[in-house]
């Protein structure tokens, strides 16, 4: 937990320099914990992607759970009573803030 | 499309794993495929049911988890909805999952079809705790709800009620579910739908305000009817995007984002007005399974016990115990079917020899595979088989593989024998182009169940004590070598192919059901019986012919059938004109008497105990008093002995030995002359190398169209008598004692392993990919490949004065650095992916 202090930290500075004064500390889902609670701030993607992981529960603004850390392999998040098995390369193009 | 009026169409629409394929079979009494696994159905399938009398045409829709153009299963999906007008769609919506399934709902009510929504699964929303308001519901969305429970057949007559009900209402009150998709967003639909339904055909086509959504969804698919049916299509098409555009500077996001979080604003307010969570229960039984099954230490060596427990009651229960005893009743049948053919001659040599021997060697895999397609099914229906993808992901994308590759591999014989019609069928789950598409080239590496015959065969003529050492490393040194392969193509070939991240829903456990899962292992083993049925019937017939013509020269002939002619005069000779069979035994008499003689020795050798022995010889003298002393060595069944019939049956035992001798020569050289054997001649030059002489030669070529020729020709060529059975290793040990070496056999074994799929296998590929030249590079790689391997391991062998045993572990070690190798690479890269994207 304490290393992950610090990467959230890591990240919203950079978010500071990036983007001026950013709302909320947002990381790549990858960096998530097993078990934390984040909520989705934007996703990557093309459009088609960005549509169909939509459809599967997962938008900007829901919030999900990550239940299992990828690392190697995909993660697992439940989102709602859904379980999704999320890829580890698609985890760090989903970029989330912790609630 | 040729529907008569008085039929009513039915589509069954809804995500994927929602039960709608269940429903299906229970409103049609159909058989679909049903699995605990998302994407099943890939094809929509149609079946019908009679309700009040009125015909009911029921379509099962791919599931879909929205009604954009992203995938083929949407498109598909959508195109039917579009251009059928289905008279009621039923939604099929899982209960325990009501809000995202909702998203769907929705993007359904909006083309205008009168709807149903089926609350399926309502089983598992009660186990987890959730009361749905099914009234309310109903009233928020505008349409019939009908609660169900598909596996179990709950609700199902409702169902039929309901669809009956909007089918006769015609416009029912479905369209009063009408989303509002807010302030920022209806005004520009207004001006869109407006502007639409100035265009008469359009308007006459489709519902405005869909086509207005889609529109500003930036959905390819509305452009394209648009532009393929407007009039002034370059209006309306400019003027999307204007409007997007201005949304976008506007609200500071795109239309489709705004529109896709409205719905889901709108299923969460649904969701909370009419369902009630009881019991807050955090952590499901899914969960606390989960977390010993996706472990990362737990999980592979659950894993690698599943996969054990399949090798274990697939070979050893199934090939040891359950083929066996299943053979017995397999001869029998073969053994009624040989005696319904005609007596002689060539016609019943190609019924007998080339189809019947052919189609029966393969009958014996039969319950092997059922046991294994079994327990695939019940893997699937478990839901564990997303957990086998999910754990196999991270090992086979460093090869440029799919966690979803792996259902494909095990069915196409990663661990035992498998066939690779199913398993190339079983990669269009996958939405990964590029995965999907290496998987199906290597799946045809794998073991499948017809190679495994040959490797028994020659393993227990060269290996004989290191049987499972060798079992093991031909499926190790397979999978190491299709995994390097799979790596090679994704970086080559296949790199332009699209790419997917891994993204795939995780199914609740539940219990499999028994229907479910018969079917399905029924369903598969059915595609491969169809298979060896078809295919393997005419190959048998080339084969046949190819072997059998253009046959001996007349003068070869001829000396031939006078040496038989000599061999009987010889055998009346010594019988003796006074003996009283002789008359009985001369001309056509010994044909029939050499059957005779033959079904009795066969039928002797099969009946256990006194009982039966006795059973036999009164069944048989009764048949024929006179043949049968003869063949009783002089006693009749009262026990009486007779020194003529002696002396005859010692005789013929001379006379049938000296016949079969010779027809076995007849038939070698038959096969020599053959076309099958010039050509196999012809190449003997060039496969010499890798230490195939040219017997080899003509299995190779007729294992090329089904796998199960192999042995199958090997038998033919190796002229096993006809009523022989079973005897192959024997007489192939005979035949190559001087020829061969294990190093001849490893060398065969390893080509065969990566040798190319079978013509149907071919005919799958060229259907998944949708291409002839992927077929024919599935079918030129790997001949290439084998043959190489096949090289390398015989000359290097030979040159360096190996055993075997040496020459693969060399080759394990070879194989599996490179192996390593290309993981770490794959891993690597993957790796700097990562990286930069999180700079
Ligand atoms: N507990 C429970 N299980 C169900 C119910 N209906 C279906 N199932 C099971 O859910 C799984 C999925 O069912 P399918 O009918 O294959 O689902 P589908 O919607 O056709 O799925 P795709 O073809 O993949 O889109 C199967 O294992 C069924 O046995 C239900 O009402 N309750
Ligand atoms: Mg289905």
């Amino acid at each position: 937990m304490k290393q992950m202090a610090v990467v959230h930290e890591l990240y919203s500075d950079k978010e500071d320099q990036q983007t001026g004064p950013a709302v909320t500390p947002c990381m790549p889902l990858a960096m998530a914990c097993a078990g934390e609670r984040v909520r989705i701030v934007s996703l990557a993607g093309g459009r088609g992607m960005r549509q169909h992981l939509s459809s599967m529960g997962l938008n900007v603004g829901s919030e999900i759970e990550v239940i299992r850390r990828g690392h190697p392999g995909p993660f697992l998040v439940a989102s709602g009573d859904t379980r999704l098995a999320i890829g580890a390369g698609m985890a760090h193009k989903i970029m989330v803030s912790p609630v | 499309m040729s529907r008569s009026s008085d039929e009513i169409l039915v589509a069954l629409a809804g995500q994927p794993n929602a039960g709608k394929s269940t429903l299906f079979n229970a409103l049609t009494g159909a058989r679909q495929h049903v699995a605990n696994y998302p994407g099943i159905t890939v094809e929509k399938k149609t079946g019908n049911y009679r309700f009040d009398g009125q015909k009911i045409e029921v379509v099962d829709l791919p599931g879909t988890y929205s009604l954009t153009s992203y995938t083929q299963e949407e498109r598909v999906s959508r195109d039917f909805l579009l251009h059928e007008k289905p008279a009621v769609v039923v939604d099929v919506v899982d209960a325990s999952n009501l809000e995202r399934n909702l998203y769907l709902v929705f993007q359904l009510s909006e083309m205008g079809i009168p709807m149903a929504l089926a609350l399926n699964m309502m089983d598992v929303a009660r186990q987890r705790g959730l009361r749905i308001n099914i009234e309310q519901l109903s009233h928020e969305v505008g349409m019939p709800v009908v609660p169900t429970i598909g596996n179990k057949g709950v609700g199902i007559k409702d169902l039929q009620k309901a669809i009956d009900q909007i089918s006769k209402d015609g416009s029912a009150p479905q369209t009063s579910l009408r989303l509002d998709y807010g302030k920022a967003i209806e005004p520009v639909l207004g001006r869109l739908e407006k502007s639409l339904s100035e265009d008469v055909i359009l308007a006459a086509r489709y519902p405005l305000r869909w086509l207005a959504l889609k529109l500003m969804e930036n959905d390819s698919e509305a452009h394209r009817l648009v532009s393929e049916h407007a009039t002034n299509k370059e209006d309306i098409l400019s003027n999307v995007a204007r409007e997007r555009e201005l949304f976008q500077t506007e609200h500071e996001q795109t239309a489709e984002q705004a529109i896709a979080i409205r719905r889901y604003q709108i299923a969460g307010g649904i969701v909370e007005r009419c369902v009630k969570r009881e019991k807050k229960e955090r952590r499901t039984l899914t969960d606390r399974i989960d977390q010993v099954v996706c472990d990362r230490v737990a999980g592979p060596i659950f894993l690698g016990g599943v996969l054990f427990l399949m090798y274990y009651l697939t070979m050893k229960i199934g090939g040891e115990h359950v083929a066996p005893w299943a053979w017995k009743y397999w001869s029998m049948l073969r053994d009624v079917i040989a005696g319904l053919l005609p007596a002689e001659g060539l016609i019943r040599s190609l019924l007998l020899n080339g189809i019947v021997d052919g189609v029966f060697a393969i009958m014996n895999y039969l319950p092997i595979f059922l046991i294994l397609f079994l327990l695939i099914a019940i893997l699937e229906d478990s839901g564990y088989m997303a957990r086998v993808a999910f754990i196999m992901d991270r090992v086979l994308r460093a090869f440029g593989l799919h966690g979803q590759s792996t259902l494909p591999m095990i069915l196409g014989g990663v661990v035992v024998g498998g066939c690779a019609i199913p398993g190339v069928m079983a990669t269009r789950a996958m939405k990964d182009q590029k995965a999907r598409m290496t998987t199906i080239m290597i799946v045809p590496l794998m073991n499948c169940m017809a190679k495994v015959p040959l490797y028994v065969l020659l393993v227990s003529i060269f290996f004989k004590e290191h049987q499972a050492v060798i079992l093991w490393f031909m499926s190790l040194i397979t999978l190491a070598v299709a995994l390097i392969v799979a790596s090679v193509l994704s970086l080559t070939v296949l790199k332009r192919e699209e790419s997917e991240p891994f993204i795939l829903e995780m199914p609740p456990y539940h219990l499999p059901t028994i229907t479910g899962v018969l079917r399905r292992a029924i369903e598969r083993t059915w595609l491969f019986v169809k298979k060896v049925i078809t295919i393997i019937v005419a190959v048998a017939i080339v084969v046949w012919v190819f072997i059998t013509f253009p046959g001996l020269s007349k003068d070869r002939a001829a000396y031939c059938d006078d040496q038989v002619n000599k061999a009987t005069e010889t055998f009346m000779k010594k019988i003796g004109e006074n003996n009283p069979y002789a008359e009985l035994l001369a001309g056509p008499g010994l044909k029939e008497f050499g059957r005779y003689w033959d079904h009795y020795k066969k039928k002797k050798m099969g009946a256990k105990g006194k009982e039966a022995k006795e059973a036999l010889k009164e069944k048989f003298s009764r048949e024929n008093p006179e043949f049968f002393k003869i063949v009783n060595k002089g006693k009749g069944l009262d026990g009486e002995k007779d020194q003529y019939a002696k002396a005859a049956y010692a005789a013929y035992k001379k006379l049938d030995k000296k016949l079969k001798r010779l027809d076995t020569a007849r038939r070698k050289e038959v096969v020599h002359v053959s076309f099958a054997g010039s050509f196999g001649r012809f190449l003997e030059p060039v496969s010499k190398l890798a230490g195939f002489d040219w017997k080899v030669n003509i299995a190779l070529a007729s294992s090329f169209a089904a796998k199960e020729n192999l042995v199958a020709t090997l038998g033919t060529i190796y002229s096993i008598g006809e009523e022989a059975g079973g005897t192959l290793a024997d007489t192939m040990a005979r035949d190559t004692a001087e020829t061969w070496t294990p190093l001849h056999a490893l060398a065969l074994m390893l080509f065969v392993a990566l040798f190319p799929p079978c013509i149907a296998t071919l005919i799958m590929v060229r259907v998944e990919t949708g291409s002839t030249k992927w077929m024919l590079f599935a079918a030129i790689y790997p001949i290439i490949l084998g043959f190489i391997i096949a090289i390398m391991v015989f000359q290097g062998g030979q040159i360096l004065g190996l055993t075997a045993l040496q020459v693969m572990g060399f080759l394990s070690l070879f194989v599996f650095a490179i192996l390593a190798a290309t993981y770490l690479a794959g891993e690597r890269s993957a790796m700097k992916k990562h990286r930069t994207v999180e700079i």
